[in-house]
């Protein structure tokens, strides 16, 4: 408290007041000092781009992310669009080899429900192999096959599901195959366990997509299929325990009867292990694949992966807001949010279904992206002042050491004379303090002597008045005697002396320096027998006298 | 005095600096800057939705509030979880992150504790706290140096799920009667008359008699039929096979496995009961779920079926004692901040009316006295799956006269009981071959040859 007292007083005497700015003069230097290496530091790192705009960072790490999770979603998406391509080939020339073993038709291959267990445990090798080796939590296929016997429902297809809770490729993880629908002596052949919600067959009840795509398929006989596959939007697929994103790609005979539907599935929790994006910089950033509409994003049925995500109807329909200046914002009923959308081909340009837009969307609540720039600008700004208030705290810190010994000394002196000083142990301060002493020393000794110069003054003109003026002391003789060894410069100084002139003056008048005057005042002094200007002066008031 | 004065400064200072916005240690929750919790758990299936919604709950409520996310990353079987987190303990190449919270048995946790990997939930949690959990509960959950390292959420035992339908047709044919199930002797019995009785209606195909009776896990079975004889499975950190309570439960159970009427399957048993392979088995009561209200035959017939629920069998003369089970979580050592953060959303789940919720709508007993006393009796009314009423009411009568017992934690025991599962259904299932094969099988040298591969 002390040091920032004293900085204050200091702060506040006038600057005419020279005798006191000794410290202001050394905290000021390190206070420039510390400012001018701070500022360097500045520059140096403005000069190498680390000062852009707050926003300006965070807009290239929102582009930055955006992007690559958009590359991530495209190229995986399209690796598991030719995957299904694939598999649904290698699953029609498996179906057809074994129609022909069977002495079936093409066309006749889905009208013999008996056989479908025999048909569906072909596929069950294909079907693990595409789990194995894609991003993918489920593979299927789907006959347009009555069961065995025929159900009284025609939603009831026979076909097969198997699912992983967790991707092979994702994790080195022993992960098991469950089967989710299809019969229980195939999946249990081949060493895979019935989940929960197993059901031998698939109800189809609803599920408009299978006909769609079935009937596109149907309609577009000379298509190649890897014009053909489609993607479901998120979906809950009859008895499945999550939600995702289906790719359905049709089995097409060589005589282009269409056997039904085979893919994989996205699921939530898929996706959101897969594309979350990276959550330091904003807890609540999260990546959205939805289907787009005249810049709308729907992702009530597309999929979310982020840190908070659970159930996709945390976000709703997107619609694009003015006023983001740089940023994109998009508006759900309850919440704004900031972000970047990008478009994402999911089919060729000569597909079916190559109207249905998608897109991907990184995003983060406006309030969450306002808050982060706000609170970098606050740590920038706090940092500037904490290392400037530092620097300031330093050089007071140092000018305040620097100056002790000084003002130590000048107290010691003050207290106790200089003489009986104690050593600093700084060069210059001890020789100031000898010199005081020495100085000391000499102004004793000084007084001594002109106490018996008075003494002998006043003898001498008792003398003078009893005896006439006739009788001298021995010192002033000798002092007159000498006069004549002076030589003419020092008879010069002597005289302006016995005119009362001050050594300046004597200086000016003769136009000499001071110092020179100061040598001749030695000499005179030696010469004289006198031992300084005091009585000097005496003895020149003596001589006037006489 | 002054060099003490210059210290306190720069104390000062480094304080000030500290108070800047992203300089210091943040050891509180902060709404603004929320921690998120990494969260593994075996609630897949019917269960799944439940866990989402109430994670969901929490993290729009009370983990807005205090700063807390808590995301899910993992959902698998407990089996695949285990090993997950077998890799994690020995630091496989490509092990995942060890989660901030998952599910686990204390058998699996233990290890974790050992190697100073959990955080010690007492304290975060003050004894009055505590107290309102049901303290056999908690003391499952207390490992190594006695801390509280795996905390309960929801627990179950063991009861026996008979397809009513199926009993019903057999009972009508042969007589037999619902008494059966009271004891595992009964059991066999009756699984011998229904492979019997099964086999006849196909004459000209001998020896494909129908199973009536499965176990989801046999060394539960063995570990609460020893119990109830009066004696342990493990003694210390070994097994005991070689007394007459042992022998007693492997000649019960051989011939049936052997010669038909137990179904030795790798899997659990509510796969067989949906396709009709089996009529009863034991298992968790939070399997309920698992068993539906159809059977799918093989040749594709779907016929509509009641379960019944009934208490774990007994042998006879023996005492009414029963398996308490079930997983609960377990939280990574990590900073302060996580720990605490982890156990807000613990608290949290396990309030009654959480805790009711979940266990309600899973089939799972609540964890805390006032859930357990209060609402309980208001859940069974209120139950309205069927199944999950049975159950939960078989469940109150064996907490009045059942003695639970928890299943050991040391290290070895999770290892120990994988082998016995193996070796059992190894020795049974090459019995039942060459039995069907027409070769001498015999009930004594099966146990001999069971207890020397246990050794080895």
């Amino acid at each position: 408290m002390n040091m920032f007292r004293e900085a204050l007083t200091l702060l506040r005497r006038p600057w005419t007041d020279k005798a006191r700015t000794l410290q202001m003069r050394a905290f000021a230097f390190f206070t420039l000092f510390a400012v001018a290496i701070v500022g360097a530091g500045i520059l140096i790192l403005a000069m190498i781009g680390v000062f852009r705009t707050t926003e300006q960072r965070h807009l290239a790490w929102m582009d930055a992310e955006a992007r690559h999770v958009s590359a991530a979603v495209a190229e995986d998406y399209a690796s598991l669009s030719m995957r299904g391509v694939s598999l649904a080939r290698t699953l029609a020339d498996g179906i057809h080899d074994w129609a022909e073993d069977q002495a079936i038709a093409g066309s006749q291959v889905t009208a013999h429900p008996e056989l479908v267990d025999a048909l569906l445990s072909q596929t069950v090798g294909d079907l693990l192999t595409v789990l194995d080796n894609t991003v993918s939590s489920g593979a299927f296929i789907i006959l347009d096959a009555s069961t065995s016997p025929v159900s009284d429902n025609p939603d009831t297809k026979a076909g097969l599901f198997l699912k992983r809770t967790t991707t092979n490729s994702l994790s080195s993880v022993p992960s098991k195959t469950y089967c989710l629908r299809g019969p229980a002596d195939v999946a249990r052949a081949n060493g895979i366990e019935l989940l929960g919600q197993w059901r031998r067959d698939f109800d189809l009840g609803g599920m408009r997509l299978f006909d769609k795509v079935m009937t596109v398929a149907r309609s577009s006989a000379g298509t190649d299929l890897s014009r053909l596959y489609y993607w479901s939007d998120r979906y809950l697929l009859d008895g499945n325990s999550e939600y995702a994103m289906l790719l359905l790609v049709p089995l097409i005979a060589p005589d282009g009867t269409v056997w039904g539907l085979c893919g994989m599935e996205v699921s939530d929790m898929l996706f959101k292990r897969l594309y979350s994006p990276d959550a330091t910089h904003y807890p609540r950033v999260l990546a959205a694949f939805a289907p787009t509409n005249a810049g709308e994003i729907d992702t009530r049925v597309g999929l979310i992966a982020g840190n908070f995500y659970l159930s996709s109807q945390t976000v709703g329909l997107l619609t694009p807001q003015a006023g983001g200046g740089a940023i994109d914002l998009l508006a759900s009923d309850d919440k704004v949010y900031a972000g970047r959308a990008e478009g994402i081909k999911l089919y060729p340009s000569d597909s079916p279904f190559r109207a249905e837009g998608w897109a991907v969307a990184l995003l983060l609540p406006k309030s969450d992206w306002d808050r982060g720039i706000n609170h970098d600008k606050l740590l920038f700004y706090g940092g500037l002042i904490a290392v400037l208030a530092a620097s300031l705290f330093a050089a007071l810190f140092i000018s305040r050491r620097y100056i002790r010994p000084v003002v130590s000394a000048l107290s010691l002196v003050r207290s106790q004379g200089s003489t009986s000083a104690a050593k600093t142990q700084i060069a210059e301060i001890d020789d100031l303090l000898e010199y005081l002493a020495a100085l000391d020393q000499e102004r004793k000794a000084l007084g001594v002597e002109n106490q018996s110069l008075s003494a002998e003054l006043e003898q001498t003109k008792a003398q003078a008045s009893r005896r006439d003026g006739t009788a001298r002391s021995p010192l002033f003789e000798r002092f007159l005697r000498n006069l004549g060894s002076l030589s003419t410069q020092e008879r010069a100084v002597f005289n302006l002396y016995m005119e009362n002139r001050t050594a300046h003056e004597i200086a000016a008048q003769l136009f000499i320096s001071i110092n020179t005057v100061k040598f001749h005042n030695k000499n005179i002094y030696g010469k004289l027998g006198v031992s300084s200007l005091e009585a000097l002066k005496v003895y020149v008031a003596l001589m006037k006298e006489t | 005095m002054r060099k003490r004065m210059v210290i306190g400064w720069w104390v000062g200072l480094l304080a000030a600096l500290s108070m800047l916005p992203g300089c210091g240690v943040d050891d509180s929750l902060d709404p603004d800057a929320p921690v998120t919790l990494t969260m593994w758990h075996n609630f897949g299936g019917d269960l799944q939705r439940t866990m989402d919604e109430l994670i969901d709950e929490f993290n729009g409520t009370v983990g807005a509030e205090r700063g807390i996310i808590v995301s899910v990353e993992a959902i698998s079987s407990s089996a695949e979880l285990q090993d997950a987190l077998a890799m994690v303990l020995n630091g496989d190449p490509g092990a995942p992150a060890m989660p901030d919270i998952t599910t686990a048995y204390p058998k699996t946790a233990v290890h974790f504790q050992a190697r100073g990997l959990l955080a010690d939930l007492d304290a975060h949690f003050t004894q009055k706290e505590l107290a309102d959990y049901v303290p056999a509960f908690l003391e499952e959950g207390r490992l190594g140096d006695g801390g509280l390292y795996v905390f309960p959420f929801a627990k179950s035992t063991e009861i026996l799920f008979v397809n009513q339908t199926l009993f019903d047709r057999f009972a009508a044919a042969t007589g037999v009667t619902m008494d059966c199930f009271a004891s595992f002797e009964g059991i066999a019995r009756a699984a011998a008359r229904y492979y019997e009785w099964t086999d006849q209606a196909t004459p000209q195909t001998p020896g494909d008699g129908n199973q009536f009776f499965s176990a989801d896990s046999w060394v539960n079975l063995a570990q609460a039929a020893m119990i109830q004889q009066g004696t342990t499975l493990f003694s210390g950190e070994s097994l005991v096979l070689d007394n007459s309570a042992y022998t007693r439960i492997w000649e019960n159970s051989w011939a049936p496995s052997v010669k038909g009427g137990f179904a030795v399957y790798d899997g659990y048993s509510s796969d067989l009961s949906k396709t009709g392979d089996i009529v009863s088995s034991t298992g968790s009561s939070a399997g309920i779920l698992f068993y539906g209200d159809t059977v799918t035959y093989a040749d594709g017939l779907i016929e509509p079926v009641k379960y019944s629920v009934l208490p774990f069998p007994v042998m006879v003369g023996a005492d009414k004692v029963a398996v308490q089970r079930g997983n609960g979580f377990m939280v990574s050592k990590s900073d302060e901040n996580r720990e605490t953060a982890a156990s807000v959303f613990l608290a949290w789940f396990t309030e009654p009316a959480q805790n009711m919720r979940f266990v309600s709508q899973t089939g799972y007993l609540p964890v805390t006295r006032e859930a357990f006393e209060t609402y309980m009796p208001r859940a069974i009314d209120d139950a309205s799956n069927p199944y999950i009423r049975q159950m939960l009411q078989t469940v109150t009568t064996m907490s009045q006269e059942y003695e639970f017992f928890i299943t050991p934690s040391f290290e070895a025991f999770d290892a120990i009981s994988k082998d016995y599962e193996e070796q059992y259904k190894a020795i049974m299932l090459e019995e039942r071959g060459a039995y069907l094969d027409g070769d001498p099988v015999d009930q004594a040298s099966s146990l001999t040859k069971f207890i020397e591969r246990m050794r080895r």
